[in-house]
């Protein structure tokens, strides 16, 4: 073949039209591109986390979600001051977000298609793939990031390849666009770092330093501010999602997870990605590794976290990159009839799903399904926040937890614990404190271990006792004697006066893990009993609320048997949940298993079932300890006997 | 807009390597996408699965823990999923990831090795991509994959004659085959057949080829006292009359004409086109006479399962076709494929998370009338639909287990606390959960080497067919136990 190839004569690149009649199409596409973006436009129910912060900033409240407590609430400052600003303008905040998500989202479209295909025919293989996108068309309005990312992307991108290696203002221009991106998404660093790290080599590290020191000297400035004003780096959304101490196997499965609903819902998004890769490492350009590297990082990264409880939302940039990546390296031109054969298998694959975004008008709802906590988002919000929805009533919140922070509002309560922040917090004003059980705007809650029953980005936390009652108050009368004392720390970082030497050792010793011992000593931390304690044997089906059962709460509990000991044991556990059972022995452990529910999606009256576990152990075991892993709520342990 | 008339496309193009490739590439990661999309384990895989849960428990190479009895007949398969689980303790993941890995290595063997050029790489990847059967029995749990690697390495060994080894290859694939699945040899017998008769092998060359089967045979006689397996004695006692082994086979050809109209076309044009192509007239004959076999023993209960094999070697026949001289027809040409799969009833392509047994269209042909569906059609079961609830990749979920048995775990548990032998025809995912504690006896047969050997009682029907149950033997079992 390769013979015949190369004594081949020329093919005049004109088979599938004109190039001028090639860029007519691209540019109709475009205008399909807006058409698609207008008619799936909506605003979820976390735009409004920041909508509430956005407002109290204009009101001059400060960058905060509940207006006594400086707390980062947000994820993407650069994003949440863009929209500030048009606000400030436009003094509304629902079309002004969609109005501001649909032109960037165009713009980026823009980029991709004038600016890195490498020619008309790649263009419009490079708009169809980013059309038949659900996750790239759901998250190109939406209300958070999204747009601002994917242009941030392109235009980094556009620079990165467009710009002459030599040219001395290109890594100060990556560097500058790598830190707004950072500032837009941090995880988004992924996708770019290898990039600009190679542009750098390319010119050379030393001289590329002072340049690159642009963008650094921006994520510096901010994380500055953040650590100052805030009294930590990061948001207290990352602590509330990513410090609840769930186990890291678990996020890994529900990362896999995540990945699966993404080739349920939306086919065409990771076929894409992984076509990139595919294609990147085997046969392109030495230059578009690490743009292909960055892809890979960011996969991990997602997997690694568990994913998010939006279906396909942390595809959507790693998408753009994908779509940049096969759209820039390829002259599709060359090829029309292999460009024409790969839109139609792209059209199939984006429609291939019935939840294809291209499908859905103005009735598109919610069908209350869900995959572990994982949902199609503007499916459920569209009726309420969509641009065409036949219910939506302007730019007022109709939503039913909108409704219920006005009730609350007009109740006089001070404080609400309620676990939705979005519409609930937004439609509550600054008057009311939101008391957040997911923790996202909660700066106490986000720094207490997460309950067993988490799904992702929702890490449920046990309100201390007392602490509704001092957020009421202003007094501190959170009755455990530890969280009282962490509670106390904590507002002098939170209210306290900014320049206070004391405000500042407290922020060292919040963020150093200084603290940990207040938690581990609370009813948040290991419970450690005795296997004599737990000796007692209660049959199967016995009351789960008994007083002699113990709670197993977020730490767990740990059972010591004093001596080492082979063989099975017998226990009784709540037996509509699961468990997770650790065997150690001196503190190194020596096997593991899980222990599903015998009655699961019951109501708990089932009581206690007893259970024989006889595991593959490495060795014998002195102490094992019992965590949550899933149920409903309440967990309990009854008994323990080694060798029944 | 067509500015060039078609006369003037010339034979081969010029390509651009890079949108070749990554068309090409694209094109795999669609594959991939569906592979993912519809991976699921058959309830009769789970016969295989026992058995590899048993090894990784340190039972050994059984079904029942407690009796050496070979109850498969893919040793080769058998022992790779044992292999790769020893080091994965997870059966049903290992069994889905090892059948997706070896698809797409198939993928990549057909498109780098086997076809001419992009454009025919192109039109065999979409052939496979949107074929019912080559997708769902690409998972699906049984060796059908690893028959996939074989069979297109073997062919594409056999269409490179450039090679100085390829008989001793070409043996030694075959060898291999015949320890996947020894209806597979005919997909390659007629190639094998004739690059023997071109070159006649060495005697050391033929020793290795042997090599495996012989290993195999002589570990079996040892291991297990018998060299074939009761899966295979027991189908072979449970042959029908002739007469009625064709007509179910010609209502299996039907079934799949209903519902995978493209593998059934794909496979037509490639004994045709095969006749006439000189080095494809071995990969032609095979065909033919794996659809004779398919039609004179009655076909499989598992629709469009016996066609898997034969659409691969179709899409083989298709990658040696210079597709690229079609021109600008190339592109209807890419459509016809996937519209004649899109319109096989809930293509592949199109199913998702929420297939299952309640999706199927009503077979009642008027409101108050009953199923109406004649005998041989509906002794074919669409095997995925029935199963992929319980074991679809796409189900998965954290809070459960996969494949999630709670509900037969607790009848197992029932039934262990009363006896440790049981007489259940559920040899599959039910057998499975049961691990060691249940000594299962199949009335059919197909685990049990006594039982095999009797004759089945009734009439003829495709599939497995219950023993006299009545006889000593299997009266006696729980006494004996």
């Amino acid at each position: 073949v390769t013979e015949v190839e190369a004594s081949a004569p020329p093919v005049p690149r004109v088979a599938l039209g004109a190039e001028q009649q090639v860029r007519l199409l691209s540019a109709a596409l475009l205008a399909v591109f807006f058409l698609v973006l207008l008619r799936t436009a909506w605003l979820s129910d976390d735009s409004y986390i920041n909508f509430r912060t956005i407002d109290n900033f204009l009101h001059g409240y400060g960058l905060r979600w509940n207006v006594v407590d400086r707390v980062e609430a947000f994820t993407d400052p650069l994003w949440l001051f863009l929209v500030a600003a048009c606000v400030f303008v436009t003094r509304e905040f629902y079309y002004t977000a969609i109005a501001v998500s649909v032109l960037l989202s165009f713009a980026a479209a823009v980029l991709v298609a004038g600016y890195i295909a490498a020619d008309a025919t790649a263009a419009i293989v490079g708009l169809v793939l980013l059309l038949g996108s659900k996750a790239f068309v759901d998250f190109s309005t939406s209300g958070l990031e999204g747009p601002l990312t994917h242009l941030l992307l392109a235009a980094f991108f556009v620079v990165y390849w467009n710009s002459r290696r030599r040219d001395r203002t290109r890594i100060r221009n990556l560097s500058l666009l790598a830190a707004l991106l950072i500032l837009t998404r941090m995880d988004a660093a992924l996708l770019v770092l290898p990039a600009l790290a190679a542009a750098m080599i390319e010119r050379g590290v030393a001289q590329s330093i002072r340049p690159a020191a642009w963008g650094l000297l921006l994520v510096v400035a901010w994380e500055c501010f953040s650590l100052l004003y805030f009294g930590f780096p990061l948001p207290n959304t990352a602590y509330a999602k990513l410090g609840g101490g769930v186990p890291r196997g678990d996020l890994v499965v529900q990362g896999f997870i995540y990945v699966l609903d993404s080739i349920a819902l939306d086919p065409l998004t990771l076929m894409t990605i992984g076509a990139a890769v595919a294609a990147t490492l085997t046969a392109g350009a030495r230059r578009d590794w690490p743009v292909a590297l960055g892809l890979i990082f960011s996969a991990v990264y997602v997997v690694a976290a568990g994913g998010d409880f939006m279906s396909g939302r942390f595809f959507a940039a790693p998408f753009v990159c994908a779509v940049i990546l096969l759209v820039r390296r390829c002259e599709w031109g060359a090829e029309p009839m292999l460009a024409m054969a790969i839109i139609l298998l792209a059209v199939v694959a984006a429609i291939s799903t019935h939840e294809s975004s291209l499908l859905t008008d103005s009735r598109f709802r919610h069908d209350f399904t869900d995959r572990d906590g994982i949902v199609d988002e503007r499916r459920v919000y569209y009726p309420f926040t969509g641009l065409m929805s036949l219910e939506r009533r302007g730019g007022t919140l109709t939503h039913p937890w909108a409704q219920h922070g006005r009730e609350v509002l007009a109740s006089g309560e001070r404080v609400s614990a309620y676990p939705a922040d979005g519409f609930f917090g937004f439609a509550l004003g600054p008057t009311v404190y939101a008391l957040d059980p997911f923790a996202l705007g909660d700066a106490l809650l986000a720094h207490l271990p997460a309950a067993a029953d988490w799904r992702p980005g929702h890490f449920g936390r046990r309100i201390p006792e007392g602490y509704p009652a001092t957020l009421a108050s202003g007094v501190n009368e959170i009755v455990e004697p530890s969280i009282h004392e962490l509670y106390d720390r904590l507002q002098t970082v939170t209210r306290g006066p900014i320049w206070r030497w004391r405000r500042l050792r407290e922020i060292w010793r919040f963020n150093t893990g200084g603290n940990a011992t207040l938690i581990a000593e609370s009813s948040y931390g290991i419970r450690h009993l005795q296997a004599s304690d737990l000796a007692r044997r209660k049959p199967e089906g016995s009351s789960s609320t008994a007083p002699d059962v113990v709670r197993v709460r977020e730490g767990g509990v740990a059972v010591d048997f004093g001596a080492a000991t082979h063989g099975p044991i017998e226990i009784s556990l709540d037996g509509n949940d699961d468990y997770r059972i650790v065997f150690t022995r001196n503190g190194r452990v020596v096997g593991r298993e899980l222990v599903r529910a015998r009655w699961p999606n019951t109501d708990g009256s089932r009581g206690l079932a007893v259970y024989r576990i006889d595991p593959d152990l490495a060795g014998p075991f002195d102490q094992i300890g019992v965590t949550a892993y899933q149920g409903a709520g309440v967990f309990t342990l009854g008994h323990v006997i080694a060798n029944p | 807009m067509i500015e060039a008339p078609v006369a003037a496309v010339p034979t081969v193009h010029r390509r651009s390597t890079s949108s070749t490739s990554v068309a090409v590439v694209l094109l795999g990661a669609f594959l991939a996408t569906v592979l993912i999309r519809t991976a699921w384990v058959a309830d009769g895989a789970f016969v295989d699965l026992r058995t590899v849960a048993n090894v990784i428990t340190g039972h050994g190479l059984r079904w029942n823990v407690d009796e050496r009895v070979q109850a498969f007949s893919d040793p080769l398969w058998v022992l790779l999923l044992s292999l790769v689980s020893l080091l994965i303790h997870q059966p049903y993941a290992v069994v889905l990831a090892v059948s997706i890995f070896l698809t797409l290595f198939t993928a990549a063997v057909l498109s780098s090795r086997i076809a001419v050029n992009p454009f025919a790489a192109l039109i065999a990847l979409a052939i496979l991509t949107f074929s019912r059967s080559f997708i769902e029995y690409a998972t699906a749990g049984f060796q059908t994959p690893l028959v996939y690697v074989l069979v297109a390495t073997f062919w594409a060994a056999y269409l490179d004659r450039s090679s100085g080894d390829q008989t001793r290859r070409l043996m030694l694939l075959a060898s291999l085959c015949a320890l996947t699945d020894w209806s597979a040899l005919l997909a390659i017998g007629p190639g094998l057949v004739a690059a023997l008769h071109e070159t006649r092998p060495r005697g050391r060359d033929l020793a290795v080829a042997v090599a495996p089967v012989a290993a195999w045979v002589l570990f079996a006689a040892w291991y297990y006292g018998a060299v074939i397996p009761p899966p295979i004695v027991a189908a072979w006692h449970a042959i029908g009359p002739l007469p009625a082994m064709f007509k179910q086979g010609i209502a299996y050809l039907l079934d799949a004409i209903d519902v995978d109209p493209l593998t059934v076309a794909a496979i037509g044009l490639a004994i045709i086109g095969g006749v006439r192509s000189r080095e494809l007239r071995s990969l032609s004959i095979g065909l033919v006479l794996m659809l004779a076999t398919v039609v004179f023993t009655g076909g499989d209960v598992m629709s469009g399962r016996a066609l898997a094999v034969p659409v691969l070697l179709a899409a083989i026949a298709a990658a040696r076709q210079p597709w690229d001289r079609l021109g600008v027809l190339f592109v209807p040409a890419v459509a016809g494929i996937v519209a004649l799969g899109l319109i096989a009833p809930e293509s592949p392509v199109l199913t998702g998370a929420g297939y299952h047994r309640e999706t199927q269209p009503l077979s009642v042909p008027w409101p108050n009338m009953a199923s109406a569906v004649v005998p041989a059609r509906a002794a074919i079961r669409d095997e995925r639909r029935n199963w992929y609830a319980v074991t679809g990749l796409l189900t998965m979920q954290r809070t459960r287990a996969m494949p999630d048995v709670t509900s037969m775990e607790r009848e197992v548990e029932e039934l262990a606390g009363k006896q440790t032998v049981v007489v259940d025809e559920r040899i599959g995912l039910f057998a499975y959960a049961a691990g060691a504690r249940l000594h299962i006896v199949d009335p059919d047969g197909r685990t049990d080497p006594v039982l095999a050997r009797q004759s089945p009682v009734g009439e003829w029907k495709p599939g497995p067919r219950p023993r006299d149950l009545r006889s000593t033997y299997a009266a006696a079992i729980p006494q004996n136990r």
